[in-house]
């Protein structure tokens, strides 16, 4: 009995073996997972939108002085329209990118009624 | 003929347990060759077939645990292990319990936990970093060879006896209660957690990824979950001393807790730093510091553990096989510094500090002030060592060195907890903070001279809660400031609060861990400075005051177990006049195993606890009564589910909204 258990044990590492072995010409394990876009663009497009969100945020709590929120949301709209540009997006997926960051930002800060920065961020593209 | 079955049946669990562990050994050596030798020779074949493989190592470790854990409901005594750690007289509940009171069988739950995480974990990174997986994998699998390897060599929990005992030598009975169902798992867990974003760091750095961002998210969920798990380990533990120990403490600087606490400080610096790697692509090679630390650092613990040459008060998992776990933490620090020192290059930063007046710079001061926490009480643990190799006297060092110097620190630290978060990312300027906090610093004026007032004169403490109170106030004022502004365009005051909190969930949920934080520190202030303790010898109908507090010693109850005799005092308790009831602390006294157990009766409300241990009761009923006030130590224990309630949602998924959107203006003409 305990010669079958064992047997039967060891079984499952051996028929995972001989699974991938059969499975070897479809198997693409050294290949990176591609997106329309590089990820690296894509987590700065994040990291920028994250930053303007903050950056509305804290505006709109009273935590930034007016100068240094411009100085801030400049550097970030930089940053984001220097990741659009390099997406090479389609005026649609751009549309829809900017869309989504619009709805991102008012969210933020509701007391948002301009419309100055994304239209930088359009202009910059 | 049944019961000849039976034994049939109960020895071969044992041994299928065995040989599960015998194939997990093997299983695990393949995915750690497989991976690494896959990866060199660009073999899908071979990493992937480690990867599968891996998958298969908690069927087996689970095989053996069931294996162990029938062995104990079955009191098979045959079984070293089994004999060791339980009697016939054991509820056989817990079997649980036992599973991991000792040694070998904590080391098994330990791997079979880490496996299970670990097969998570690979199954969400291989869908985002492929590359990097493989690297995890083999790193993950070389942790669990080690662990297999240490139980079937050193100490083999399914390991038989060569005579069967007709009973167990029994489970130490300080185990015996409820909280050892959860704290020595949760404590375990969240230690064994901390090679999950160790691995997938390393993975990073050995795939020469170090500069590229992309692992931030996975490493920082890992790293949060094992903090939380971790946090909320502590805090059982000290809860569990506290109510149940009959110390009428819940921290005593020891060793084993001081081994929990060194890995928490550095991965608390590592999950708020890896947010400025998020945010900024700043910190990268510190980062890789902080984990290589924080697993050294869970290492160390397992050392001190299991029989380092650290004494400490703990009795649970002593054995003598420290060194063997010294010399893998020694090994794999080693290993990753190499590493390390050989990526280095892959981990410059991507964007500078703008100025000292930012978060992140904020960050950095407070991730300064963690490690100089956690390397004074690494200092504080391991003294005695190197006091016994200087002149042959083990000297150890108290609670007042840790309080003396760590205190401060800890106390700067909560300060800053205060200021970060209400400083912007990149910039911000003195006069604006200065600004900002003026709320909160009017606050911290005002409290002292109200507690001032109330009777608390120690300056220490005035000065901790006039830091707290800068904390919570910031994170209370920067609620309503938000609230305020969405409340103006049209939400009502709970759909505007709420809405602000989901809409950032890592800051928002960062701050109620704060506020949990806060509360915390103001239990640890209250009990440290203002606890009180006094002995009473009293008889039966004696009466004393303590405070506002008067309490009648009534009785003595004395009552037979088969493995113990419990003597119950109870006390007829006032305050002010106005009846608390009664209270009945209590003394065991465990024959067989020579130890006595006391255990306090506590009244706790939000203000004090008034707590009561019986030190000792003669056979003529006259006892001698440790008395203590402690003030604010229920802050403390609710800490712990509004940190847990703040750590899940900093990490929950984004997409969780309300209903309906804000009034959204089109910006986008």
């Amino acid at each position: 009995m305990l010669v079958i258990g064992s047997f039967l044990l060891s079984l499952i590492p051996l028929s995972l073996i001989i699974f991938v072995f059969f499975r070897r010409s479809s198997l693409r394990e050294f290949e990176e997972i591609h997106t329309s876009f590089d990820p690296q663009l894509k987590i700065q497009w994040d990291n920028a939108i994250q930053g303007l969100v903050n950056a509305e945020i804290e505006n709109g709590i009273g935590n930034l002085d007016q100068s240094d929120y411009e100085w801030i949301r400049g550097q970030y709209i930089n940053e984001a329209a220097s990741a659009l540009r390099s997406m090479r997006l389609t005026k649609i997926q751009e549309d829809k990118l900017l869309e989504d960051l619009n709805q991102k930002i008012v969210s933020a800060n509701p007391d948002l009624g301009t419309i100055d920065g994304i239209v930088g961020l359009r202009n910059s593209t | 003929m049944f019961a000849v079955l039976m034994i049939w049946r109960e020895k071969l669990a044992i041994d299928l347990g065995n040989i599960a562990l015998v194939i997990a050994m093997i299983v695990s050596i393949y995915a750690m060759l497989g991976s690494f030798l896959g990866i060199s020779r660009r073999s899908d074949v071979l990493v992937m077939s480690a990867r599968y493989l891996f998958f298969t190592i908690p069927i087996f470790l689970l095989l053996s645990a069931v294996a162990l854990v029938y062995a104990f409901v079955r009191h098979d005594f045959s079984v070293r292990y089994v004999a060791e750690n339980s009697n016939l007289a054991m509820p056989s509940e817990y079997a649980w319990v036992a599973f991991y009171a000792g040694n070998s069988g904590s080391l098994l739950f330990l791997v079979l936990v880490f496996s299970v995480l670990a097969t998570i974990a690979i199954l969400t990174l291989r869908r985002k970093l492929p590359i990097v997986s493989h690297y995890s994998v083999g790193i993950m699998a070389f942790v669990v060879t080690f662990f297999v390897f240490v139980m079937l060599f050193f100490a083999n929990p399914l390991e038989r006896l060569p005579i069967t005992p007709s009973d167990g030598q029994g489970i130490n009975p300080l185990l015996i209660h409820f909280g050892m169902f959860i704290h020595p798992p949760v404590l375990m867990t969240g230690l064994v957690s901390i090679t999950i974003p160790f691995s997938i760091s390393m993975g990073v750095l050995m795939a020469g990824q170090g500069g590229e961002d992309s692992w931030i998210d996975i490493g920082r969920i890992w790293a949060m979950l094992s903090w939380l798990v971790l946090t909320l380990g502590l805090l059982m533990g000290s809860w569990w001393a506290y109510t149940i120990l009959g110390w009428g403490g819940y921290w005593a600087w020891d060793p084993v807790e001081n081994s929990g606490l060194m890995p928490w400080l550095i991965l608390t610096a590592f999950v708020h730093s890896i947010m400025v790697q998020k945010r900024r692509g700043m910190f990268r090679m510190w980062n890789m510091i902080l984990i290589i630390l924080a697993f050294s650092m869970a290492q160390l613990g397992m050392f001190i553990n299991r029989g380092g040459p650290v004494p400490s008060v703990h009795s649970f998992a002593q054995s003598s096989m420290g060194w063997l776990f010294l010399g893998f933490m020694v090994f794999t620090f080693l290993i990753s510094i190499a590493i390390f020192c050989f990526r280095v290059d892959t981990l410059k930063s991507s964007a500078k500090l703008d100025s000292i007046v930012s978060r992140e710079s904020v960050f950095l001061f407070q991730n300064v002030l963690f490690i100089v926490v956690a390397l004074v009480t690494l200092w504080g643990t391991i003294f005695p060592v190197f006091s016994e190799t200087i002149d042959d006297t083990v000297m150890t060092i108290g609670r007042p060195f840790f309080d003396q110097v760590n205190g401060p620190i800890l106390l700067a630290i909560i300060l800053f907890m205060g200021i970060g978060p209400l400083l912007p990312w990149r910039k911000s300027r003195f006069k604006v903070l200065l600004n900002v906090l003026k709320l909160p610093l009017l606050v911290a004026v005002l409290l002292p001279i109200i507690l001032l007032f109330l009777g608390i004169t120690n300056p220490l403490a005035l000065v901790a809660f006039s830091i707290c109170s800068i904390s919570a106030t910031g994170i209370f004022y920067e609620w309503i400031k938000g609230t305020r502004v969405r409340h103006r365009h049209g939400e009502n005051w709970v759909s505007a609060f709420l809405r602000l909190l989901l809409g950032n969930r890592p800051r928002y949920g960062g701050y109620i861990i704060h506020l949990g934080i806060v509360m915390l520190a103001i239990g640890v202030v209250g009990s440290s400075f203002y606890d009180f303790q006094k002995d009473f010898v009293m008889s039966p109908g004696d009466s004393s005051e303590v405070g506002d507090y008067s309490f009648k010693y009534l009785d003595v109850e004395t009552k037979q177990f088969s493995d113990r005799e419990e003597q119950i005092a109870r006390f007829e308790v006032s305050k002010n006049s106005d009846s608390i009831g009664i209270m009945s602390p209590f003394r065991s006294f465990y024959p067989e195993k020579r130890i006595s157990a006391t255990r306090g009766a506590i009244h706790s409300t939000l203000v004090e606890d008034f707590y009561i241990v019986a030190s000792e009761i003669s056979e003529n009923k006259q006892g001698v009564f440790r008395i203590y006030i402690n003030p604010l130590v229920w802050w403390m224990w609710l800490a712990g589910p509004i940190i847990f309630l703040g750590a899940i949602f900093a990490i929950s998924p984004s997409k969780i909204t309300l209903g309906k959107r804000v009034k959204e203006n089109s910006l986008v003409s």
